[in-house]
């Protein structure tokens, strides 16, 4: 069974090219624009008792921003699933912010997809 | 700054992000489809070669594969069945061959038989005319015994040139027995060496077929690898792709830089005038450099793009190139080199064998049915030569007659009493006579029997060979015909073989119009930078104006605010530190773009 991967950003060409990357590793993905929309996503997985191997999110999103999904995951059964956070904000306090809310990474956008699957591999382990 | 010139330079701005979300989500919902149509195409050229050359047991896991292999098969099987029934067909004619040698050696007794009634009847001549002369000597007494010695005489003479036609029509049956044993010698022979090799050379010719196409699969499967490598430059250009987020963002710096820019002044002296005129000149500045970083992005993105569009094409050209190399080899009537092409060359072998197997049946079946008809010519050679030693009894029965009469003249007449011995010969020579036609007799009769039932049971043999020799040769004639339809299919296959099918093209020409797009949306960032640039000289100009009424050469701005609000609201960190550099904030150092933390 393929695991799969929730991935968050109001950028579809980004969402495209992570869908991309992680497709054709066998992974498979789920998409939302923003955090609300993801939370919905969890919603659906956890009432059909379904798996997420992980989430891979931006931080500035409408409605919902990143900092404030992850914090929302932590609520959820979905508390243990490794959130990687995948923006092109670089400051350390801004990763500190991450941390605090329950990232479990942090990685400056564009990324390469051999570290992108790298990184999920690790995490998936 | 002016609403209108704001306004418009806003509407470039929003104009820009979308035009580059448009150009990019383009070809970031094209490229999986690009990959798919590869991997269709892949997978449609893979089953196809798979079509031709997997085994029975690949067949099991992929239904109506393997073709050849399998019409291989199946010539082999009906091959190895025909083998084995020709070489059944080789037993019982060696035994008709034995029973023939065996009826020719028997028959070569006869000649010696023959020969001894000869020298037994020269014999009893010799004994007649030793008589004649002892009848002649006894006068009047001996005139009886001279007329039966006369004809013991004539009858002995007669034998004599009897035994010349005997031996005369024996030679003839043997001759024809002889013939007979060649024609089946050079049939055994020919079937032998016929039937011999043509497995050995129909597998060795299928074998090269077989090898032929295995290797063309490989070729074709070398191709089909070689076309996989387009998806390398692909997969570039999808990393590309996510640059588009990044632009957006970059455009949007620009729009909330230009947000904070104060649109009417009033009047254009005084500190706070200062302000927001620097503040505007360093805003322009700031807009200018940050559209010189999306420009060069987008110029980097170009830059891939057509770098990884042009190995693509590369790629596509070379495999295009080897797949019309590959096709023209194998296809074309007249290859360099070759006649005909190496499929037919391939090809030709196994059908050439083919048929040549069904000519040599056919051939040779002829031949058989010749057998019988010169058979039967024995048979009948065999009967009158049986019939000729049976009027060899009236001869006898005349001998024994003559005997007789001999004993009862010998009896009455004094003067013959010393012939007693002479007619003692007659008897001798007449019973020896007697017993080597009988001999001879039995001899042919056994020949004949055994040649009849041999040859019968060869015709009966032949005729239900016929049979099964015909269906024997529909088989293969099948697998000739599965053979020339496997080349056809092969041939119409190769000449259609593509490993990019006609969507991916299409898909890649889209591809190709959006990347030109995009080179257009540089002229486009060039026409809003000297926007900006006219913006900050008049800025600049009004500025210098400010300044001079007064008496100050240089301003920095007090209250510094608005570009602490831009560095806080931008989301990447060169665009904070561009910021920070132009307003002459200090700014908190960020990680480098693909820098990944582990918390």
């Amino acid at each position: 069974m393929k695991k799969k991967v929730l991935i968050v950003d109001d950028s579809s060409t980004l969402r495209a090219s992570v869908e991309f990357t992680l497709s054709d590793a066998d992974f498979g993905v789920l998409q939302a624009e923003e955090g609300v929309a993801a939370l919905e996503i969890l919603q659906g997985l956890g009432e059909k008792k379904e798996e997420l191997g992980m989430i891979i999110t931006d931080i500035n999103m409408p409605k919902m921003d990143g900092i404030s999904f992850i914090k929302e995951v932590k609520k959820t059964d979905f508390k243990f699933v490794p959130i990687l956070v995948l923006t092109t904000e670089s400051q350390d306090s801004k990763k500190m912010e991450g941390k605090a809310a329950g990232a479990s990474g942090w990685l400056v956008k564009p990324f390469k997809p051999e570290q992108l699957l790298a990184v999920i591999s690790k995490f998936l382990k | 700054m002016a609403n209108s010139l704001r306004d418009h330079l806003s509407e470039g701005l929003e104009n820009l992000i979308s035009k580059t979300e448009e150009i990019y989500l383009n070809l970031a919902g094209r490229l999986p489809e690009l990959f798919k149509e590869l991997e269709i195409g892949f997978n449609e050229s893979s089953q196809l070669v798979a079509y031709f050359v997997n085994d029975r047991e690949s067949k099991e896991h992929t239904e109506g594969y393997g073709l050849v292999a399998d019409i291989i098969t199946e010539a082999k099987s009906s091959i190895a069945e025909a083998s084995h029934f020709f070489i059944n067909m080789k037993e019982r004619d060696d035994l008709l061959f034995d029973s023939i040698n065996q009826g020719i050696q028997k028959l070569s007794f006869l000649e010696e038989t023959i020969e001894n009634i000869r020298e037994d009847s020269i014999e009893m001549e010799l004994i007649s005319l030793n008589a004649m002369t002892a009848a002649l000597k006894a006068g009047r007494a001996g005139l009886a015994f001279s007329y039966i010695t006369e004809e013991l005489k004539k009858l002995s003479t007669h034998t004599v040139g009897f035994t010349d036609e005997l031996t005369s029509r024996g030679e003839e049956v043997i001759d024809v027995l002889v013939r007979f044993r060649e024609t089946i010698k050079n049939i055994q022979g020919f079937q032998q060496k016929f039937y011999g090799d043509f497995k050995t050379k129909l597998n060795e010719s299928f074998e090269t077929y077989n090898e032929g196409v295995k290797k063309l699969a490989e070729i074709l499967l070398g191709i089909i690898e070689e076309a996989r490598e387009v998806k390398k430059p692909l997969f570039r250009i999808m990393e590309e792709v996510q640059l588009q987020d990044i632009i957006k963002q970059s455009i949007q710096h620009v729009l909330l830089s230009l947000e904070e820019a104060k649109q009417e002044f009033g009047e254009e002296s005084g500190e706070n005038f200062l302000d927001e005129i620097t503040m505007l000149e360093k805003i322009s500045e700031l807009c200018s450099s940050l559209l010189d970083d999306v420009k060069g992005k987008i110029e980097n993105s170009l830059s891939i793009f057509k770098k990884d569009l042009s190995a693509l094409q590369d790629i596509l050209k070379r495999v295009e190139e080897e797949r019309g190399a590959f096709l023209s080899f194998f296809t074309e009537e007249e290859a360099e080199g070759l006649e005909g092409g190496a499929l037919n060359q391939m090809f030709e072998g196994s059908v050439g064998v083919l048929e040549e197997l069904l000519a040599g049946i056919r051939e040779s079946m002829e031949e058989k049915k010749k057998v019988n008809s010169e058979g039967q010519l024995i048979i009948s050679g065999l009967n009158l030569l049986a019939e000729s030693f049976n009027n060899f009894f009236e001869i006898v029965d005349r001998f024994y007659s003559i005997e007789v009469a001999s004993k009862i003249e010998i009896a009455k007449q004094e003067a013959l009493q010393d012939r007693q011995d002479t007619v003692k010969e007659m008897t001798d020579l007449t019973n020896r006579i007697e017993k080597d036609i009988k001999e001879a007799i039995r001899t042919i009769r056994d020949s004949l029997t055994r040649t009849d039932r041999v040859i019968g049971k060869y015709a009966f043999e032949v005729k239900s060979e016929v049979g099964s020799v015909e269906e024997m040769s529909l088989k293969i004639q099948e697998s000739y015909d599965r053979l020339v339809f496997s080349k056809n299919t092969l041939a119409d296959t190769l000449r259609s073989f593509s490993v990019y099918n006609e969507h991916f093209f299409e898909l890649l020409d889209r591809s190709e119009k959006d990347m030109e797009r995009l080179g257009e949306l540089i002229e486009v960032i060039n026409v809003l930078k000297k926007e900006l640039e006219l913006v900050k000289l008049e800025a600049r100009k009004r500025k210098a104006g400010a300044l001079e009424a007064s008496g100050l050469e240089e301003w920095d701005i007090i209250k510094n605010n608005k570009m602490k609000e831009i560095i806080e609201r931008f989301t990447i960190f060169t665009h904070k530190k561009t910021a920070g550099d132009i307003g002459g904030i200090a700014v908190e150092e960020g990680s480098d773009p693909g820098e990944l933390t582990l918390f």
